[in-house]
């Protein structure tokens, strides 16, 4: 089946974890991920600048370790994402900040591309705290 | 599924459960209809639990510096959404009533919620 | 593909500090699967049932249902509706899946994948 896994969970949430677990079954089980929507707080797993506590999980990395094995449309919500300081080189360069956070192999876009997943997948599953 | 068979329609259910201020998530979830009635969904909209609130008439949000989100909420028939229902038990346990509320809203019992959801291709419940 | 009416809904709240079970409860469905995750495990204790039997006392719910060939969750009676809890959740929080109520039946990450798949939909309680 054609999923795509909404995340509405900041990565300190176990919801967010959730979501990943989630999507690696899926993948394992032969389904196909449609898109990673990061929403809201979720988008906070998109935030490459983070750095996980010495012996905890790196839900951050393992995320874009994800997406880049398994070639994963993952879009972070840009205005969920801008107002947490996640940028990429064209959103920090147009509001003059000091650097880019966003992760590898993810993109900022809108609601729109939610709605389109909707559209294109049989299922639609969604992860928040 | 051929790319030309996709539908360009689905019946997108969002339930909006929590109060109006410090958590964004009645934001979140007002952006989300917006951008599903812009892209022609047909969009329900429920308010249950402290949903309800968020339609409270006279909030002045400027107080504590928070976005007055009562604009948008009446711009909803603008954007041909007008399926906005409203569970009549969680009102009642907040000791409202629909005429306080500040837009038109049809009330509703959770049975009704319940066969929205069944009717729903998509439910997003934030 | 034909539209499934039977749901999946998600709860991952502790009944102790979220509507999420409750809201759930009104509107769930014969035929609808509950899966219980996160700290949503905890409303599988047996204990939690008379905190949770007074917060939905009066429910239409409990009401609507009959209480004789139900599951029983946090003291509401409900038919026709299958309830899992997520193995990994349970066993984090230190709950024994031997010590569950028969009728709530403990599930790997697999079957949440396939509980997804073979409902029309799934909504998120949090």
């Amino acid at each position: 089946m054609k999923l795509t896994v909404v995340i509405n969970a900041a990565p300190s949430s176990q919801a967010a974890w959730s979501a990943y677990q989630f999507t690696r079954t899926a993948l394992d089980a032969g389904h196909e991920i449609y898109r990673l929507f990061f929403y809201a707080d979720g988008v906070l797993n998109s935030n490459a600048l983070s750095v996980a506590p010495q012996g905890e999980f790196d839900l951050v990395q393992a995320w874009q370790t994800l997406i880049a094995e398994h070639g994963l449309d993952a879009i972070s919500c840009v205005s969920s994402s801008l107002k947490r300081g996640i940028l990429d080189s064209q959103e920090s360069a147009r509001y003059e900040r000091s650097g880019t956070s966003l992760g590898k192999g993810m993109t900022l876009s809108g609601l729109g591309q939610l709605v389109d997943a909707t559209l294109v997948s049989d299922r639609v599953v969604s992860f928040g705290a | 599924m051929d790319a030309s068979e996709q539908p360009t329609r689905k019946v997108l259910t969002f339930i909006s459960r929590h109060v109006p201020y410090g958590q964004g998530w009645a934001k979140a979830s007002l952006d989300m209809v917006l951008s599903a009635a812009v892209f022609d969904q047909q969009v329900n909209y429920v308010f249950m639990d402290d949903g309800v609130q968020q339609l409270r008439r006279g909030q002045e949000p400027a107080a504590i510096n928070a976005r007055n989100l009562s604009a948008a909420f009446s711009a909803l028939p603008l954007y041909d959404v007008s399926n906005i229902f409203v569970d009549a038990d969680s009102l009642q346990r907040r000791g409202l009533t629909q005429d306080q509320l500040l837009i038109d809203t049809i009330l509703c019992d959770t049975d009704k919620i319940a066969e929205l959801i069944r009717h729903s291709d998509v439910v997003f419940n934030l | 593909m034909s539209r499934s009416f039977s749901t999946l809904h998600t709860v991952n709240k502790s009944p102790f500090s979220s509507e999420a079970l409750a809201s759930c409860l009104r509107v769930v469905w014969p035929g609808d699967a509950i899966l219980l995750m996160e700290d949503g495990v905890y409303c599988a204790v047996d204990a939690s049932a008379s905190v949770g039997a007074s917060r939905a006392e009066g429910s239409r719910l409990s009401r609507a249902r009959p209480a004789s060939t139900g599951v029983e969750i946090t003291g509401v009676q409900i038919t026709g509706v299958r309830i899992y809890a997520l193995r990994e959740d349970l066993q984090a929080r230190g709950i024994d899946a031997a010590t569950l109520p028969s009728d709530i039946e403990p599930v790997s990450y697999t079957d949440f994948v396939k509980l997804v798949c073979e409902h029309g939909r799934s909504v998120s309680w949090f």
